[in-house]
């Protein structure tokens, strides 16, 4: 039976490998959430857009061998924690790393505005994750960087 | 004490197993027409597993057709896919038609304008006149 949203509010929390595996572990986990608290289809879905961008984006450009982030360890671990939180009027999906610094709320999003000729594959995400959140803030942390996101009713 | 039993959506969840990994699928079929068949979720992990047997599908061929209808979900990344086959397809003289997105995915594709550099239909019958043909 779905959860009652109009509970006290229910926190969902688990933390990941900032790998591949871990973005798809994170995915299904988020899905599981979202088909028990009975969401419509349409804000479930964006969950996902925004959980795959900004896992992603952490997995891809969180560690760089070139300038490494000194909060990520010897070996070089990256982990990515999210904590879903169901309240009477919104979702909230917060999203902490380890990782460079990156304030996703500031960056420049894009889309295709060019001939197919002229279009470089790739960058989509930013665009993709302001056009799907309600909201979206970012601030930094001692070990990397937190990102809340809103999904209201 | 008995053990409650978890849904299956919570058993793949927690061994981290989506439940429609993506598949590809190619069938030739009239007027030059290549269609691939994509299902599951086009994420990080579905185009990196179909990044290169799709591109050297397009690569090769005039007149692709992508069926989304099985697309469950699609990330930057999968859009990322489909552009480097539709401009691997471009440089061929060819061109590559989306055909029948479900809705939220088609709301991925639209606001990242991707409808502008390749078609989007959900007119089967009409794929012949899409490619001009």
């Amino acid at each position: 039976m779905p959860l009652s949203r109009r509970r006290s509010p229910h926190h969902w929390h688990r933390i990941f490998n900032g790998s591949i595996l871990g973005i798809s572990s994170a995915a299904s986990w988020v899905e599981s959430i979202a088909s028990e608290l009975d969401l419509p289809a349409s804000q479930a879905f964006a969950m996902q857009v925004c959980l795959e961008e900004l896992m992603s984006n952490i997995v891809r450009y969180g560690r760089s061998p070139s300038t490494p982030w000194p909060q990520i360890d010897s070996k070089n671990t990256l982990s990515i924690s999210v904590t879903v939180t169901s309240l009477a009027d919104r979702i909230t999906m917060t999203i902490e790393d380890n990782g460079r610094p990156f304030d996703v709320a500031q960056a420049p999003g894009k889309v295709i505005d060019e001939p197919l000729c002229k279009v470089q594959p790739g960058g989509l995400g930013i665009h993709l994750i302001k056009s799907f959140a309600d909201n979206l803030t970012y601030s930094r942390t001692k070990t990397g960087n937190r990102v809340i996101v809103e999904f209201t009713d | 004490m008995e053990r409650p039993q978890k849904s299956k959506r919570r058993l793949l969840a927690d061994i981290g197993k989506l439940e429609k990994p993506m598949n590809l699928e190619i069938a030739d079929l009239e007027n030059g027409i290549t269609k691939i068949t994509l299902s599951g979720r086009l994420d990080v992990e579905g185009a990196l597993k179909i990044d290169g047997e799709f591109n050297a599908i397009a690569e090769r061929s005039k007149k692709v057709l992508v069926d989304l209808s099985d697309v469950t979900f699609i990330a930057s990344l999968g859009i990322r896919t489909l552009i480097t086959g539709a401009k691997a397809t471009a440089n061929n003289g060819g061109k590559m038609v989306l055909l029948d997105p479900q809705p939220n995915v088609e709301k991925v594709l639209r606001t990242s304008r991707v409808d502008t550099v390749m078609p989007i239909t959900h007119d089967s019958a009409a794929i012949a006149s899409v490619f001009g043909a």
